[in-house]
């Protein structure tokens, strides 16, 4: 009777299993690889997406075996430049989300579960920020605050997400906190962090987890609209956004370049999409109060 | 007969509430012995719950007054932290709560929240615990237990997953098990599974029990004394045997009238007891039972009626008591 085989496994798992769908996994390759390729750029064997290629020179290039998306109008790589735009999309997304969700998140499972003065208050001032419209702010604060750089976007952008992330966890943890097995848990003598760690932060997870993974897509849109406004990054450092940015002014002849507009929208657009279809997904996979039978 | 293990005397529980003071429990005295199984009976309302929370030392600090004491094995619970009170929750007294598809938690496998209790209640390293966990889901007769070691609850029905809740409860060996309502949410057939073993776990460990619930066909047949609760106070006491024979009090009388009975022709209309329990956010004049009382008289409307013996075992709240046989 060993608990720590492994092998014994549950047999009403065996026989009904929840699956992910070749969809999600399709979603997840796709992120996967746009991921690793952003994060690897240097070192996979890309043409440099600033410095132009004079051996084979050629201003808003067509698609060829050099230059896989064409070359844009300053002959530079389109196919390098939509990889290494990721990055900086990719860094003020994931970081802003991660710095809302560490605050957000963890003033939001304290306060709910302390209850409260400390609870009315902090519910009060998100409620305020709240009612302040956030791209306002992020706008002001930005064309105040020049020259943007990724940190200042991660620090403003995550700032203003910080009460979005409040009430869901609030929420969240406000019902699982009036559970009847948090009680049973504190008859057994648990104290406050073991509560916390094991009986709602696994309840709180899946919801969190969903937001944060939805949260990323929209941090991704709101870089590319502030891009619109120039207040993204400046040149020459370059993100999904500002490439769009730059291809907005080539949509029309003579200098017409259509590979400038159409690979990185496309390559953003099927990012968000992977992006949102996993988030409801492991939503879904990981609520394991929804019976499987 | 040494000192029993919990002596409850003059519990008062009152909620400070927006609309005044609300008397949940007025004045309750009783004790239960050690290895002694009691059943507290009362309708929704009638303070049963607030007491059973009482007694382990469950209400909140704010917005709650509490007087009286509290005696488990000599230590006092009422008005301490929750702080002072861990170590005496799950080794001296637990709880089986009302609803075990809200007792356990989701997304955890109920061999870890069993293994749980015994890390925090004694202090068992991980190995053990998960080893002992074990054994305890052979204990409440849980079929292929290594298997449903690592279920989630949503794979469990009713009945197993009320059997996790007790073996739960009684990892860490308590002396004094608090049962409220535990059968409530389950099938009548399941019912009897779940009140037989926790005859069986009493009688293993010689455990003292509180079972509390509305129903008086579940304590009739597994308890040592019923004591019956209206309005927030006991209002008769008597060992279980005298119930059907020996009841003195009106409302026991109706309690048990309106029991549907096996004797009785099919489609008998069931004697329901009329009208509903006091608000007791008004304060009350005379006996709390007296407005719905067919043999209330002009004293019980102006004085309440203290708890008096029978001479035997028993004891009554009434100034009308029923005669020896309905």
């Amino acid at each position: 009777m060993d608990v720590d085989n492994k092998t014994v496994e549950v047999t009403l798992e065996n026989v009904v299993t929840k699956k992910l769908g070749p969809v999600f996994w399709i979603c997840a390759v796709w992120i996967a690889i746009t991921v690793a390729a952003a994060i690897l750029a240097p070192w996979i064997g890309l043409p440099s997406p600033t410095v132009v290629d004079y051996n084979n020179f050629s201003m808003n290039g067509p698609m060829s075996a050099a230059h896989w998306f064409g070359t844009n109008d300053g002959g530079q790589d389109i196919f390098a430049r939509v990889v290494y735009g990721a990055r900086i999309s990719l860094e003020v997304s994931f970081g802003s989300m991660l710095l809302a969700s560490l605050i957000g998140g963890t003033a939001a499972i304290f306060a709910a579960y302390k209850g409260g003065i400390l609870d009315t208050i902090s519910n009060a001032v998100m409620t305020l920020i709240l009612a302040f419209p956030a791209a306002l702010a992020v706008i002001a604060i930005l064309s105040f605050w020049m020259p943007t750089t990724p940190f200042k976007l991660i620090l403003i952008v995550g700032i203003s997400g910080i009460p979005l992330i409040f009430r869901v966890v609030r929420g969240a943890t406000l019902a699982a906190a009036r559970k009847e097995y948090v009680l049973a848990a504190h008859v057994q003598g648990a104290k406050t962090p073991r509560i916390i760690f094991k009986e709602i932060i696994p309840a709180v997870w899946p919801t969190a987890v969903a937001f944060f993974i939805l949260g990323v897509a929209s941090v991704i849109m709101l870089e590319g609209a502030l891009a619109f406004l120039g207040l993204s990054v400046q040149s020459p450092a370059f993100s999904w956004g500002t490439l769009l940015n730059e291809a907005r002014q080539k949509i029309y002849p003579p200098n017409q370049n259509f590979n400038m507009l159409v690979w990185p929208c496309l390559d953003m657009v099927l990012f968000i999409v992977s992006l949102n279809f996993i988030g409801d997904r492991l939503r879904s996979y990981f609520d394991v109060t929804e019976g499987k039978l | 007969m040494n000192t029993p293990l919990l002596v409850v005397s003059d519990l008062h529980t009152t909620f400070e509430t927006p609309r005044g003071l609300l008397p949940a429990v007025r004045g309750v005295s009783f004790s239960v012995a050690e290895n002694q199984t009691v059943g507290i009976v009362g309708e929704s309302g009638s303070g049963k719950t607030v007491l059973a929370r009482t007694i382990m030392g469950l209400q909140p600090i704010r917005g709650v007054k509490l007087s009286g004491s509290v005696l488990l094995n000599g230590s006092e619970i009422v008005n301490r932290p929750h702080d002072e009170l861990r170590h005496l929750w799950g080794s001296q007294v637990a709880m089986i709560f009302q609803d075990p598809m809200t007792s356990l938690n989701p997304v955890r496998k109920v061999g870890d929240q069993i293994a749980e209790s015994l890390q925090v209640g004694i202090g068992l390293k991980r190995k053990e615990a998960r080893a002992r966990a074990l054994e305890l889901l052979v204990q409440v007769g849980i079929p292929s237990p290594e298997d449903r070691f690592h279920a989630y609850p949503s794979h469990l029905s009713g009945g197993m997953r009320q059997r996790v809740v007790i073996a739960s409860a009684l990892s860490c060996n308590p002396k004094l098990v608090l049962a409220d309502e535990p059968t409530t949410g389950l099938d009548v057939t399941i019912q009897a599974q779940i009140l037989d073993l926790l005859d069986k776990m009493k009688a293993e460990r010689k455990m003292s029990t509180i079972l509390v619930t509305h129903d008086l066909g579940v304590v009739a047949t597994r308890t040592d004394h019923i004591y019956v609760m209206y309005a927030g106070r006991i209002v008769e006491s008597l060992p279980t045997a005298d119930l059907h024979s020996h009841h003195r009090h009106p409302y026991t009388a109706a309690l048990l009238n309106s029991t549907p009975r096996i004797e009785n022709k099919s489609h008998t209309r069931l004697t329901a007891i009329a009208g509903s329990p006091p608000n007791l956010l008004k304060p009350l004049t005379g006996c709390a039972f007296a407005a719905r009382c067919s043999y209330a008289s002009d004293v019980c409307r102006t004085q309440t009626p203290e708890l008096r013996s029978d001479g035997g075992s028993s004891e009554f709240a009434c100034f009308n008591p029923v005669g020896v046989t309905v």
